[in-house]
C-alpha cells in the first residue's frame, strides 16, 4: 500500500496548499497600496508610513520563526505543505493539534499517533480545514458593522468578552487535559512534561521579565513534554 | 462629513472592505482546495460521519471565538487589519503586538484615519514578513524529513504524545494567567476522565464549553474573575 505521507509530501499536494497563501499574499499586497495612496491624500508623509511597514516586518520576524517550531511538530504526521497552509492562514499550533487530535479522535484513534493512513489523513485535513470556517466568514461578512455587533454581543462588556472566549476554550480542553492523567504511561509523562515545562519557563518570563520567550514558551514546552515521554520510555522503560 | 473625511471614505475604507470581502471569500473556497485534491487525485475519501463529529467538536469552541475575538481586538487592529489579521492567524501573539508597535514608531492617535493606515500598513509588513520567514523555513526543512521518522522507538513515542503534551503545556498556561477559569472545565473534565476516558470528543467539548461559560458567568458577575484574557 502506498504510504500517505508520500502523498501527503508530494507535489500535488504542495500545489493544492500554495493557492491560499498566494490569496493572502495578493491581500497584503492590494491593502498596502490602497492605504499607501490615501495616506498620501490625506497628507500623511511617506516616511511616517514607510516607518509603520518596516516596524511591522521587523516586529513580525522573531515571532514568525517561533511559529515554525509549531510547524516541526505537525510535519512528522501531516507531512510539510498542509501544516505549512495551516499555519499561514488562520494558524495557530494550538488550534492545528486540537483540531487534529479532535478529527484522529473520531477515527477511533488515540491523538495524533503513529497509525495514521490515508484516510486518517484525509479527515484531518477536512476537519482541520473546515473547522475555521466560521471564523473566516463572520470576517468576511460583519467586519463593516463590527461596532454595532459590539453592542449586540455581550452587551458591549469587554472584559466578559473577554473571559467567555477563555471559558469556551479552556471547556473545550478541560477532558483532553484530563484524558493523560486517567491513563497513564507515556501520555502522563508528557502531560507533566510539558505543564512543569510552562511553569518554568512561565516563572523566567514573569520574574526575570524574558518577555521575547512568550512566543516560544509554548512550543518549547511541548518539546519538553514529547522528550519527556522518548526519554521515561527509553531509560524507564514507562509507557511505549 | 467634512472633505478629508469623505476622502478617507472613498479613497481607503470602500476600496478595503471591496478587497477584503473578496479576499476572504476567495480564501473560504481555496480551504475546500486539499481536502478535494486527496479525493480526486488519490480517491482518499473521509468517512462523513467522522468529518462531521469532528467539526461538531472544533466548531462548539471555534464558532465562540471566531464572533468574540474580532469584536474585542478590532479597535486595536483597525479596518484593515482585521481582514489581514485574521486571515493569517496567530492575531493575539502576533498582529496585536504589531499595530501597536506600529502606531507608536509613527505616532498616531488611536481612532484617527492616520492610525487605520498605520495598522493596516504595520500588519501588511507583518504578514509579509510572515510568509516570508514561512516559505524559507519550510524550505530548509525538506531536507531533514523522513528522517525525523522510523529512526528510533524513542522517538516514536515522543511524537506520539504531542497532544498530551501541548495539554501539559496549556495546564501551565491555566495556572499562570486565569486560575480559577480553569477550576470548573479541569475538575469537570477529570471527572468524566474517571468515569470514562475514551468518550469522542464531539460529545464531551459542546457541553463542557457551555458548562464552562455558564461558571465564568458566574464568577464574572461575582466579581471573582475580572477582564483576564488567555493563551
Amino acid at each position: 500500500m502506498e504510504n500517505y505521507l508520500d502523498i501527503a509530501n508530494g507535489a500535488g499536494m504542495w500545489v493544492a496548499c500554495s493557492v491560499i497563501i498566494v490569496v493572502v499574499l495578493l491581500q497584503a499586497i492590494r491593502l498596502t497600496v490602497i492605504a499607501f495612496k490615501a495616506g498620501l491624500e490625506i497628507g500623511m508623509s511617506k516616511r511616517q508610513m514607510l516607518a509603520a511597514f518596516r516596524s511591522g516586518i521587523t516586529t513580525a520576524l522573531v515571532p514568525s520563526i517561533a511559529i515554525l517550531l509549531g510547524l516541526a511538530l505537525l510535519i512528522p504526521r501531516l507531512g510539510v505543505p498542509f501544516p505549512w497552509m495551516r499555519l499561514s492562514v488562520i494558524g495557530s499550533v494550538t488550534y492545528e493539534l486540537i483540531a487534529a487530535g479532535a478529527a484522529a479522535n473520531e477515527m477511533g484513534l488515540e491523538g495524533i499517533s503513529g497509525q495514521f493512513t490515508g484516510t486518517v489523513f484525509t479527515t484531518v485535513v477536512w476537519v482541520m480545514s473546515l473547522g475555521v470556517l466560521f471564523n473566516l466568514l463572520v470576517i468576511g461578512i460583519f467586519t463593516p458593522s463590527i461596532k454595532k455587533l459590539k453592542d449586540r454581543v455581550a452587551g458591549g462588556d469587554e472584559g466578559w468578552m473577554r473571559v467567555m472566549t477563555a471559558a469556551a476554550f479552556f471547556g473545550a480542553v478541560g477532558y483532553m487535559v484530563a484524558q493523560p492523567v486517567v491513563k497513564g504511561g507515556s501520555p502522563l509523562v508528557a502531560l507533566i512534561g510539558g505543564f512543569l515545562g510552562m511553569l518554568i519557563l512561565g516563572a523566567i518570563i514573569q520574574l526575570g521579565k524574558q518577555n521575547w520567550l512568550k512566543e516560544w514558551a509554548l512550543a518549547i514546552a511541548i518539546i519538553v513534554g514529547m522528550a519527556a515521554a522518548g526519554i521515561a520510555y527509553q531509560y524507564l522503560g514507562i509507557g511505549g | 462629513m467634512n472633505s478629508r473625511e469623505q476622502t478617507f471614505q472613498e479613497r481607503f475604507l470602500n476600496p478595503v472592505q471591496s478587497t477584503g470581502r473578496l479576499t476572504i471569500f476567495l480564501a473560504v473556497l481555496c480551504l475546500f482546495i486539499p481536502g478535494l485534491y486527496l479525493y480526486l487525485f488519490h480517491g482518499l475519501i473521509p468517512p462523513a460521519g467522522a468529518v462531521f463529529r469532528g467539526l461538531i467538536a472544533v466548531w462548539s469552541f471555534m464558532a465562540v471565538m471566531a464572533v468574540l475575538e474580532p469584536i474585542v481586538y478590532y479597535p486595536i487592529l483597525g479596518f484593515g487589519g482585521t481582514y489581514m489579521s485574521f486571515l493569517v492567524g496567530n492575531v493575539l501573539n502576533l498582529r496585536v503586538p504589531v499595530s501597536a508597535t506600529a502606531q507608536q514608531v509613527a505616532e498616531t492617535k488611536e481612532g484617527t484615519p492616520e492610525a487605520e493606515i498605520v495598522s493596516t500598513l504595520g500588519i501588511a509588513g507583518s504578514l509579509i514578513a510572515s510568509e516570508f520567514v514561512m516559505i524559507v523555513g519550510v524550505l530548509a526543512f525538506l531536507p531533514f524529513i523522513g528522517k525525523i521518522q522510523g529512526s528510533g522507538m524513542a522517538i516514536d513515542v515522543a511524537l506520539d504524545q504531542v497532544l498530551p503534551a501541548l495539554f501539559g503545556a496549556l495546564g501551565g498556561v491555566f495556572l499562570f494567567r486565569v486560575p480559577k477559569l480553569g477550576i470548573v472545565p479541569l475538575g469537570l473534565g477529570l471527572a468524566i476522565a474517571l468515569f470514562k476516558s475514551d468518550l469522542p470528543y464531539s460529545i464531551v467539548i459542546p457541553p463542557m464549553v457551555i458548562l464552562s461559560i455558564i461558571a465564568a458567568r458566574i464568577m464574572y458577575k461575582k466579581k471573582w474573575v475580572k477582564g483576564e484574557g488567555m493563551v
